[in-house]
């Protein structure tokens, strides 16, 4: 079937669809990290205690992840992604010491993480500016 | 140009759009010299609507001077100050010829997709979506009009924007809510929600001559309008249980004419009846918050009329079907026919009678329109009704 879309119309903004595509991952990666939170552990070579840290991170990107999705436009739940993946990047920090067998693992994943929190950072940014991008003028009102 | 844009979800933007030009020989272009940001623009802007698409212009209530005509245009004339119906109609329709304007046949480009959604078509209207055809909307500087000749009210050269604006859609809704209702003298009417829509529903329903009108509303800027509009008592349902006051009120009969002029994003009174509502929207069990249509159903006296011009566009949960067919309830909807009251409307504002700019609570150029967006959403500083000039 054809829809018909005016031709006067702006171009779509790349940055919701990063902010949606951003939100879905964080729930896909959430629902991982609960569902399968001590094999990730053995893989980073950490203790199976860490596993319900995991899970606990899991949580944490899920409620990151809807929030997200509730308010694509809002900069506040990708800066506290950025928050979050900062939580994650301090404990691969502390998987990829010297001396863990699966030091290069933990290695791959900081590198993912890190390039998860700069699109994070920089999506939040250009959202955070959107939000102030208003001509400040004060509107005129009237008593009601 | 600029035009106030739908980005995703909760992300309205102005940015620079391709001007319109004349596609067909029936077309006008309007440069917009007023537009208002309606109650159901916030339901496009949170996703409630289906088929909007990132980038579409919004805006279905504006006005302006025409600035060109296609071939076929005989009635307008460039230089004309003209109203613009948000229902764009064909007006050969067997739909148009029995003045059924917003159910035109002909004015959706998108008709096959209305016919999947809802049966059968619509007409087209302006900056509401892909479902109604995908026209550009006059949230803008220019914008074009197709079947120009029809829907357009002129309006007279010395009249202010601002008396005139509304007579393209919320005037007009208050009014078909209050005649779809049978309005007359000695009745009791409720309305709930007491935003621009259900002001006009309310100062419609006094000059029908309502005995009774009892509106139904919390903030406390909009009870004080429902007032001025002709309410004569006031239920803020964020105090009182709203079903025990009408019956109180109505000595125990209920009205037996109620309008629900809330539609969609309903709130009630009670958190855990709006909480459960927004659980089943989130969870996609409902696409909408039917709160007031449930409790008009429920307060409404056997025998009654309920008039819906509150926007509804997918599927309710939980309405109470059964009450209103053993009560006997007739209920009419929709959207609404235009150019079926205009004439009558522009006569009544021009001479007074109806008092359409004591809503106007803010006022600001198109660049001020994302702001002016959320804080009408938000109800923040008192804003009833937004007024933009591009």
């Amino acid at each position: 079937m054809k829809v018909h879309l005016d031709r006067v119309r702006a171009k779509p903004a790349v940055t919701p669809l990063v902010s949606g595509g951003l939100g879905w991952f964080s729930i896909a990666l959430g629902v991982a990290e609960i569902a399968a939170a001590g094999p990730i552990a053995r893989a980073l070579g950490l203790p199976p205690a860490a596993a319900w840290l995991i899970r606990g991170f899991g949580a944490r990107e899920i409620a990151t992840g809807v929030g997200v999705l509730s308010a694509p436009a809002n900069p506040q739940w990708l800066m506290a992604r950025v928050g979050g993946d900062a939580l994650d990047l301090a404990a691969l920090a502390f998987a990829a010491r010297p001396g863990n067998l699966k030091r290069n693992n933990a290695l791959a994943a900081t590198a993912a993480v890190a390039g998860v929190t700069a699109i994070d950072a920089i999506a939040s940014g250009r959202l955070a500016r959107l939000k102030t991008s208003s001509s400040g003028q004060k509107y005129l009102r009237e008593a009601a | 140009m600029r035009a106030l844009t739908w980005q995703g979800k909760k992300d309205i933007r102005c940015e620079e759009v391709p001007e319109p030009e004349i596609e067909d020989p029936r077309d006008a272009i309007i440069r917009v010299t007023s537009c208002a940001i309606c109650g159901s623009d916030l339901h496009l802007m949170n996703g409630f609507i289906p088929t909007m698409c990132k980038g579409d212009v919004l805006g279905h209530e504006f006005m302006g001077e025409v600035v060109e005509i296609g071939s076929q245009i005989v009635r307008l004339k460039v230089g004309d100050r003209v109203v613009v119906p948000f229902t764009i109609w064909c007006g050969e329709c067997e739909q148009c010829a029995r003045g059924n304007y917003s159910v035109c046949q002909n004015s959706n480009r998108n008709r096959e997709l209305a016919e999947k959604f809802y049966g059968h078509t619509t007409a087209g209207l302006f900056g509401y979506s892909a479902i109604t055809g995908g026209y550009a909307g006059g949230q803008a500087e220019f914008v074009r009009v197709p079947w120009a000749d029809n829907a357009p009210i002129v309006a007279p050269q010395d009249a202010p924007d601002e008396q005139v604006l509304f007579l393209g859609d919320i005037l007009p809704t208050g009014w078909q809510a209050a005649a779809n209702a049978e309005v007359g003298p000695r009745d009791t009417v409720a309305v709930w929600g007491a935003g621009p829509v259900g002001l006009f529903a309310i100062q419609s329903a006094r000059i029908m001559g309502a005995e009774t009108i009892i509106a139904i509303e919390k903030q406390p800027e909009r009870i004080a309008m429902a007032r001025r509009a002709g309410a004569t008592h006031v239920i803020d349902y964020s105090q009182d249980n709203v079903l025990e006051a009408l019956k109180e009120l109505t000595g125990g009969k209920g009205p037996e004419k109620c309008i629900d002029a809330v539609g969609i994003e309903a709130d009630g009174g009670d958190v855990l009846h709006t909480l459960f509502d927004r659980t089943l929207t989130a969870m996609k069990f409902e696409t909408e918050r039917p709160i007031a249509l449930r409790e008009a159903i429920i307060a409404c006296q056997p025998g009654g009329i309920i008039s819906i011009p509150g926007v509804y566009g997918g599927i309710p949960a939980f309405v109470p079907f059964g009450a209103a067919f053993q009560k006997g309830l007739t209920l009419r909807m929709g959207q609404t026919h235009v150019n079926r009251w205009a004439d009558d409307l522009l006569r009544r504002v021009l001479e007074g009678e109806i008092d359409t700019t004591f809503m106007i609570t803010h006022r600001g150029g198109l660049e001020d329109g994302p702001e002016l967006y959320r804080t009408f959403r938000d109800k923040k500083d008192g804003c009833v009704k937004v007024v933009l000039t591009p």
